[in-house]
């Protein structure tokens, strides 16, 4: 409550993009509020929102995200003159709706607060009116969410018929008690469903690459992570504790999406040569490494999860916002040949790109390899070895096209010189990244701790 | 009375027009208006089953289910607004500018 | 077959009807007057369902709002110019996932229909009618969810300015 006040009263409609530090400060606020009430456990506003540990956690790393995000946009809007303060906003809004997503225990709140972010995303997608790549992102992600959302709600209102209740409790007494009837089952595939449309997983990845392909890039990366974060909390939550008994149904399920995506992902993203479009297919696959987490289904997947998601939400922010860096007015330097000779011209650039590359590839002493090592250990520990196999395998296959990008950079003569200008708060954004992703990929004691914590009540 | 599962039959038919009329057609505004059927067709699976049921859960999500639908169509029209103001169709298919 | 029954089946079949002629019209003011009748049917099975709040909510927020919104785009944008000839391919391909999905679902539901549960529409009607029942839950179990979907319509509302709103003042 106290934490969507501050963010509301500074999500204020302003001008220029002082507003932006003002929703940057708002964030700071809410972040700090957030970590004072770390302990806490507490059911509030008749049980449908939980405040405990993974809620905080998965709030800390929003408003870790949005700040980030928030840092690379100045630079990116004046770019392209449409400098309003509204963006701000509809982040913020956007991140109301993340906050209670995770922290529902109730599926109609949970229902809400993914409309706020959807509806706000579908704004931020189309942000850039004048380019017709923008309305069309927009109205692509309209249409597949619209339909996403319809198939979630079906499989709520099955989960509805059978157990009465829509709280996580309830379906959980539900389903311990007695033997689970078609209906129910159904409904647990519709949702799930509905989860696999938004984190963009393989049967229904078919609008990632073209939504964040033509989305504005810090609202892509933006999208690419928190959405991600979000609805991979949520399905933990939703699966390990209201239908955690379920367990061998759904593993099955998990499985498959997550060997789908992760070969859809990367094999389709070997022949791109549209740095977006590629990153749009790397965060496919990597959706489906965090899918061995929650195959895992158990406390240590859950944190690795969590863990994972932390890692790569990093590092596809940093390569999202160089990506922005580059693309200058109008996004026309999306190439990956367009990055030829980079190092030359701007090393300190360059070696961000690098960094965000290796840690995404999984490159030891990054992030990237710290989150894949706790998700497939978490795996093999669940007895899931054909799949940490193959993503293991599909791992090496995707360093190929990351490894691709930092040679185009480091090895190739630059074509022609590069011009454009590098907004102070998006360097700050890189530093905080690089910092990141080496503390995480160093000494990643104290998250992985935390994220272990938070699951500790509720999955065996 | 009206056996439960006639109604989610119905409401499972109301579903499954607005899911062909989603794929199927190319005009901007069906497919809108098919995506507002679907979500009907969900709320009226929701208020047959809270009646069976007895509780009104069913009822309070049918409503906020309302309130979303009528959000994202509004977003939705500006979508479209802005889309024809830079070119002047609105078949679903002309909008192939993103190559696979 | 009681009468509240009766009005059931032919509102249901009504809106049926009404549904396959939304997407099957040429022109999209068609499918918007059709879309318009098909959400009075629904309302009507709404009354049946003991739901009279949502029925009311339905006939004003959608009938009335939201079609009208996409009727006046419709104007705005005329999308009259006529729709080229669909290929029958993808006609045929959405019928046919459609279909699988039908198959599907209703092979599983029939399946369940004998459930143990009973699945009558019970006759529930609380004290004071559905409204008040609906009122006190709304504001004090889900006053929460209530205040976020404030947030939701806000967020709505300055996204659809933002991308319209012809001339976006400095």
């Amino acid at each position: 409550g106290m934490m969507v006040l501050f963010m509301d009263a500074f999500g204020a409609e302003g001008r220029e993009s002082h507003y932006g530090y003002l929703g940057l400060a708002g964030l700071a606020i809410a972040g700090w509020l957030a970590f004072k009430m770390w302990g806490t456990h507490s059911l509030s506003f008749a049980h449908t929102l939980i405040t405990d540990k993974l809620s905080i956690i998965t709030s800390l790393i929003y408003f870790l995200i949005a700040g980030l995000t928030i840092l690379f946009s100045p630079g990116y809007l004046r770019q392209e003159e449409r400098n309003l303060a509204e963006y701000y906003a509809l982040i913020l809004f956007a991140v109301v709706g993340l906050v209670f997503m995770t922290s529902a225990q109730h599926l109609v709140l949970f229902f809400v607060g993914l409309e706020v972010l959807s509806i706000s995303l579908y704004a931020l997608a189309g942000f850039v009116r004048q380019r017709d790549l923008c309305n069309e992102a927009a109205l692509k992600y309209l249409f597949l969410g619209g339909f996403a959302s319809a198939i979630l709600l079906m499989g709520m209102a099955f989960i509805y018929s059978v157990t009465g209740s829509l709280y996580f409790q309830d379906v959980a007494r539900y389903v311990i008690h007695s033997h689970p009837s078609v209906a129910l089952l159904l409904g647990i595939v519709l949702v799930l469903v509905g989860f696999f449309f938004k984190v963009s997983a393989a049967p229904f990845h078919a609008w990632a690459p073209d939504v964040y392909g033509g989305a504005p890039a810090p609202v892509a990366g933006f999208m690419a992570t928190a959405a991600k974060v979000a609805v991979f909390g949520v399905m933990l939550r939703f699966l390990g504790m209201a239908v955690y008994p379920l367990k061998v149904h759904w593993i099955a399920v998990v499985t498959v999406v997550s060997v789908a995506s992760m070969v859809i992902g990367n094999f389709a993203a070997l022949r791109q040569d549209n740095i977006k479009r590629l990153l749009a297919y790397s965060s496919i696959a990597h959706a489906g490494y965090a899918l061995v987490g929650v195959a895992a289904a158990s406390r240590q997947g859950g944190a690795a999860v969590l863990f994972y998601m932390l890692a790569y939400s990093l590092m596809n922010l940093g390569a999202f916002g160089v990506v922005s860096l580059v693309g200058r007015k109008g996004e026309r330097y999306v190439k990956i040949s367009d990055y030829a000779g980079l190092a030359a011209k701007h090393p300190v650039l360059a070696a961000a790109m690098a960094i965000c590359f290796f840690s995404l590839a999984g490159v030891p002493g990054t992030a990237g390899f710290m989150g894949k090592f706790y998700v497939f250990a978490s795996g093999v520990r669940a007895g899931q070895i054909p799949l940490v196999v193959i993503a293991v395998l599909n791992s090496a296959v995707a360093a190929y096209y990351y490894l691709r990008v930092v040679y185009m950079m480091y090895m190739e003569e630059p074509k022609e010189e590069y011009v454009f200008t590098i907004h102070p708060a998006a360097v700050i954004a890189l530093v905080i990244i690089v910092i990141g992703i080496f503390q995480l990929g160093l000494i990643p004691g104290g998250v992985l701790s935390a994220s272990y914590s938070s699951f500790a009540w509720f999955m065996s | 009375m009206i056996p439960l599962s006639h109604v989610i039959i119905f409401s499972l038919v109301i579903f499954f027009i607005g899911v062909v009329g989603a794929l199927s057609r190319r005009n901007v505004f069906i497919v809108l208006m098919s995506i507002e059927l679907m979500l009907n067709a969900v709320n009226i699976a929701l208020i047959g089953i809270s009646s069976a049921v007895g509780n009104l859960i069913g009822q309070v999500l049918a409503i906020f289910i309302i309130c979303v639908a009528a959000g994202e169509a509004a977003v939705g029209m500006a979508i479209v607004v802005a889309l024809y103001r830079n070119r002047f169709t609105v078949n679903v298919d002309a909008f192939n500018l993103m190559k696979w | 077959m009681s009468w509240a029954q009766l009005f059931f089946y032919v509102f249901a079949i009504l809106a049926v009807i009404m549904a396959l002629m939304v997407i099957t019209r040429r022109k999209a003011v068609h499918s918007a007057i059709f879309l318009i009748l098909a959400f009075i049917c629904f309302a009507a099975t709404y009354v049946i369902m003991n739901a009279e709040l949502l029925a009311a909510i339905q006939v004003l927020v959608y009938a009335g709002g939201v079609v009208g919104l996409i009727i006046f785009v419709i104007m705005l944008v005329g999308a009259e110019e006529g729709e080229v000839k669909q290929t029958h391919g993808q006609w045929l391909i959405a019928g046919f996932v459609a279909l699988l999905l039908v198959v599907e679902v209703a092979f599983i539901l029939l399946g369940t229909l004998f459930r143990p549960t009973g699945a009558l529409a019970s006759k529930m009607v609380p004290a004071g009618g559905n409204t008040e029942a609906l009122g006190v839950v709304l504001y004090t179990k889900y006053l929460f969810p209530f205040e976020v979907a404030s947030v939701l319509l806000l967020a709505a509302m300055i996204g659809a300015i933002v991308l319209a709103k012809y001339k976006l003042k400095r």
